[in-house]
C-alpha cells in the first residue's frame, strides 16, 4: 500500500530529464519506416478480412485443403502485421528518444500525445483484426512525418502512395 | 542539486535503469566521499544531464560506460569527465 502510494506521488511529481544515450549519433532518422510499417499493417489487416476458408459443398475433396491453405495464410499473414506493428515500435521509439528534442516538443505540444497513441495503436492492431485501429494508426503515423520533416524546416506534403493499400504517405518537397 | 527527481530518457542504462524510469539523484554523498568506481552518477555533458555508471578512474578523471555496453554512448566516444561535471549519484531507482 505504501509502496502503492509512493509510486503515485512519484509519477505525479515533476521531474527533469537525463539521457541515458544509446548508440553512435549518427544524425540519420527518419519516419520512412514507420510509414512502410503502417501501410503494411493496414494491407495485411485488410488481407486478413478478405480470407476464404471454405470451398463451394461440391468439392468436398478439396475442402480441407483450402481450411489448411487459409489457416496457413492467416498465420504468415498476422506474423508481417506483428512484425511490422513491432518495426513501428521501434522507430518511434527511436525518433522520440534519439531525435525529437525538448524544443521540438515544445514548439509541437501535441507531439508527444500522437506518438503515445501511435504505440497504443500499433499495440492494438497487433491483437485485433480492426481496419479502424490500422487506418488511425497511419494517419498518426503520417502526423509524426509531417512533424518531422517541418522540425528539418522541409515543406511536407502528402501524396497517394504507390502501394496496394491506397492510402497516403508523406514525403517532402 | 541536493536532490532530483530525474526521467531516464534512453536505453543505454539497460537492464539497471530502463526508459522512462524515474530515479533521485542527490550531491550529499559526494559530500562525504569521493565517486567510485561502479557508481551510477549523473553528470553534465552539452547542457544535457547524462547517467552512466563510472567504470574506472584516472587521476580524478572518471571513464563512464552505459550498463548496456553494445548500444552506449559513453567515454567511449566523449572521453574521461571531470569530478566538476558531475552533479550527483542515483541513490533510489524506482523500477516501475
Amino acid at each position: 500500500m505504501i509502496k502503492t502510494i509512493s509510486n503515485l506521488i512519484v509519477k505525479m511529481m515533476p521531474y527533469k530529464i537525463a539521457y541515458a544515450h544509446c548508440d553512435i549519433p549518427c544524425g540519420i532518422y527518419d519516419p520512412h519506416l514507420a510509414q512502410l510499417g503502417a501501410h503494411t499493417v493496414l494491407r495485411m489487416t485488410q488481407m486478413l478480412g478478405e480470407i476464404k476458408r471454405e470451398n463451394p459443398p461440391s468439392h468436398k475433396a478439396s475442402a480441407g485443403q483450402s481450411e489448411i491453405k487459409a489457416e496457413h495464410d492467416v498465420a504468415r499473414m498476422t506474423h508481417v502485421k506483428e512484425e511490422h506493428g513491432s518495426l513501428i515500435e521501434d522507430e518511434l521509439g527511436t525518433l522520440e528518444n534519439d531525435y525529437f528534442k525538448d524544443e521540438h516538443f515544445k514548439q509541437y505540444p501535441q507531439l508527444r500525445e500522437i506518438i503515445a497513441d501511435a504505440v497504443k495503436l500499433s499495440a492494438k492492431t497487433r491483437q485485433t483484426i480492426d481496419m479502424a485501429s490500422a487506418e488511425e494508426l497511419l494517419e498518426k503515423v503520417l502526423q509524426i512525418s509531417e512533424i518531422f520533416y517541418k522540425t528539418k524546416n522541409l515543406e511536407p506534403m502528402r501524396v497517394k502512395s504507390p502501394y496496394p493499400t491506397e492510402r497516403e504517405i508523406v514525403v517532402y518537397k | 542539486m541536493l536532490f532530483s527527481l530525474l526521467g531516464i530518457k534512453g536505453h543505454s542504462m539497460e537492464p539497471t535503469i530502463k526508459n522512462g524510469q524515474k530515479v533521485i539523484i542527490s550531491s550529499i554523498p559526494y559530500l562525504f566521499y569521493k565517486p567510485k568506481q561502479n557508481d551510477i552518477i549523473a553528470f553534465r555533458k552539452n547542457a544535457n544531464i547524462l547517467i552512466k555508471r563510472i567504470n574506472k578512474i584516472e587521476n580524478d578523471k572518471y571513464f563512464v560506460l552505459g550498463d548496456n555496453e553494445d548500444d552506449s554512448l559513453d567515454s567511449r566516444k566523449f572521453g574521461l569527465i571531470d569530478r566538476k561535471e558531475i552533479v550527483g549519484k542515483i541513490i533510489l531507482n524506482f523500477k516501475f
